[in-house]
């Protein structure tokens, strides 16, 4: 496909990099002299403040789908794909009072693993470990593969160099800080972030005339325009569940909620819900954009990218390129330590090591990191294909785990049974739904069969639960 | 060299000139002749049967019937590849050619045609309502148990 965007020269472009990167790694290691053992590592000491709490929780969640997806559903799908995308932001705010309950039921848990297995047991927290892996290598490898098309794009770099670059950054300053250095540079990354998306936003807005936005969306894309958008509407649901199932279970959002001060979570991922909301928006009206700025589209996946860099020239690449960079490696370490944290906890010390002790844990929280970034490169290196698709693939797989995780936390009635049966009867029936009738139902789908396994199992068979048992400290037990 | 040589050698000269200047682009679009949508849009890309030209522009045209009656201009430029979305339910038929630098455009391709089915009304509205209930359900659970959680923490 020929595609010709404005580039960033090469030299420019590995310059940026260069300096950025240099800055993580060293920022990494900065903040990781703070971690004096693993529960500083692994959690930054359990002391996150409402400032670095909320921007985390913003940076993380934009990702490069963010900059890249809501354009592209815009561009697909008009207004009503635009405000699809951004109803992942409720997946943010509500998980404020289920931060509350996971904070006062589980002061000492480290992982959402560790929810699951004292909550349901041991069938049920290994359905749940196949879940939250398999999405999370999903999204770990997209935002990879994304970083090295990226960088292609923009600048002219090869995909293994940006690749390996990206994914090399991160994992050298997780490993060196931890989550203080994931959450010290996630707060940088989000006022880059920040300031990118208004700069965009503003220029491009300056850059088009009302009236022949509109005339140019009616004779070009006439659909666009319709209140009734049947894929755009069901979309909303679909995006919403998609983004609820993926904050609710996995352990990038759980490890901020036990990092951070009592009583700060839920303040903290209520702001950065309002925070990320006008950004999908603001990215997504770049999509609109094109084709009344008379730019032709030959890779929906890179309209935004296109239509930003086309308005502002070199210094507009210069500014996509740094929020772009900000918003992988902002999600990619946030990957990497959270997923390392479930490997490391529910998989080396509950599984195969139980006796393990804090100077062997370290160790190994290092090779888990250190094979993890590796394990991820092996996997961008072969450009197999188009795993967005596979991500996309994971959204019922992780609409399933809604319910299990909302009853378990606040049903003292919900049982074990119902939690396997709903995530695999859940994950079925979404992935049918997706193969017969579109990615744009999957999760709604997923979600529904859940819920429904959920309520019925409860109602069928309540088994009352002692929720002091998911309290760990030796005290309480 | 003999006055035929040299009459048959200026021959081939020329018509190897008129071969090479009266022969635009030859222009296909990929894949199958006929694409199905449920979501109004499509990914248009094109192959051209010459050596690359960046002096070459592509013309796409579009039109809601099969003999391109009424058929308007889609995109015009150098790109090989358009990407077509907001698409009106039922078929509309693409086609495009190369014109080369001197302004000569060369054959249509054969036209595509791209066929909108978007998701029935009825079956629209049924998810869409399975879509509130479960948000319902969700959000009154977790806010329900919030309260009750704050009430049992006082």
């Amino acid at each position: 496909m020929d595609f010709r965007s404005a580039v960033l020269d090469p030299s420019t472009g590995l310059a940026l990099l260069g300096i950025f990167g240099a800055l993580w790694v060293a920022l990494g290691i900065w903040w990781g002299k703070k971690a004096k053992d693993l529960e500083g590592f692994l959690l930054a000491g359990r002391n996150v403040g409402l400032a670095l709490g909320s921007a985390t929780a913003m940076a993380t969640w934009v990702t490069s789908n963010t900059v890249m997806l809501a354009p592209k559903f815009a561009l697909q799908m008009g207004v009503w794909g635009m405000l699809a995308y951004s109803t992942a932001a409720f997946g943010l705010t509500l998980f404020a009072p289920l931060a509350f309950r996971i904070r006062r039921l589980m002061p000492a848990a480290f992982t959402s693993g560790d929810f699951v297995r004292l909550r349901y047991g041991r069938a049920a927290w290994v359905v749940f470990l196949a879940i939250s892996l398999t999405y999370s290598m999903a999204w770990l490898v997209s935002m990879g593969m994304a970083g090295g098309k990226f960088l292609q794009a923009l600048s002219g770099m090869p995909y293994l160099w940006g690749m390996t670059a990206i994914l090399g950054v991160c994992t050298l300053y997780t490993l060196f800080g931890g989550l203080y250095a994931v959450i010290g540079t996630d707060f940088i990354q989000s006022v880059v972030i920040l300031i990118g998306v208004v700069v965009v936003g503003v220029v491009v807005l300056n850059g088009v005339d009302m009236h022949h936005f509109y005339a140019a969306l009616h004779d070009d894309h006439p659909a666009l325009l319709k209140t009734f958008m049947p894929v755009a509407l069901l979309s909303l649901f679909n995006n919403m569940f998609f983004g609820f199932g993926e904050i609710f279970h996995n352990n990038v959002w759980w490890s901020r909620a036990f990092a951070m001060r009592e009583g700060v979570a839920p303040r903290a991922f209520a702001l950065s819900g309002l925070f990320w909301l006008p950004i999908p928006v603001a990215a997504g009206f770049l999509g609109l954009c094109a084709a009344p700025l008379g730019i032709n589209v030959p890779d929906p996946d890179m309209v935004g990218p296109l239509v930003a860099s086309r308005v502002l020239g070199a210094a507009g690449s210069v500014v996509v390129f740094l929020v772009l960079f900000c918003s992988l490696a902002s999600s990619v370490d946030s990957l990497l330590a959270a997923t390392s944290d479930l490997l490391l906890e529910d998989v080396y010390r509950k599984m195969l090591n139980p006796g393990a002790g804090e100077r062997v844990l370290r160790r190994a929280s290092t090779w888990v990191v250190v094979g993890l970034g590796g394990l991820t490169w092996l996997l961008c290196a072969g450009d197999f294909g188009d795993l967005l698709q596979v991500l996309f693939l994971s959204g019922p797989l992780v609409g399933s785990a809604i319910w299990p995780v909302i009853a378990g936390l606040y049903w003292q009635r919900a049982n074990r049974p119902g939690a396997v049966a709903a995530m695999l009867l859940g994950s079925a029936a979404g992935l049918w739904a997706y193969f017969a009738i579109g990615w744009f139902v999957a999760s709604l789908i997923g979600t529904a069969v859940s819920m429904a396994t959920v309520v019925v199992t409860t109602l069928a068979f309540p088994q009352p639960f002692d929720w002091n048992r998911l309290d760990e400290r030796p005290a309480a037990s | 060299m003999t006055s035929r040589r040299l009459v048959a050698a200026l021959g081939l000269a020329s018509a190897l000139a008129a071969v090479s200047a009266a022969s635009p682009a030859v222009v296909r679009i990929e894949g199958p002749r006929r694409v199905e949508t449920t979501e109004g849009h499509a990914v248009l890309a094109w192959e051209v049967d010459a050596e690359p030209d960046p002096a070459r522009t592509f013309e796409l045209q579009e039109s809601r019937s099969n003999d391109f009656a009424g058929a308007e201009r889609r995109y015009s430029g150098p790109d090989l590849a358009v990407f077509v979305s907001g698409l009106r339910s039922g078929r509309t038929w693409f086609r495009v050619r190369a014109v080369e630098g001197s302004g000569e455009p060369g054959p249509w391709s054969p036209p595509v045609v791209v066929a909108v089915r978007y998701p029935a009304l009825g079956r629209v509205t049924a998810l869409l309502a399975l879509g509130s209930v479960v948000f319902v359900a969700t959000v009154g659970t977790i806010l329900g148990g919030h309260l009750a959680t704050r009430r049992r923490s006082r």
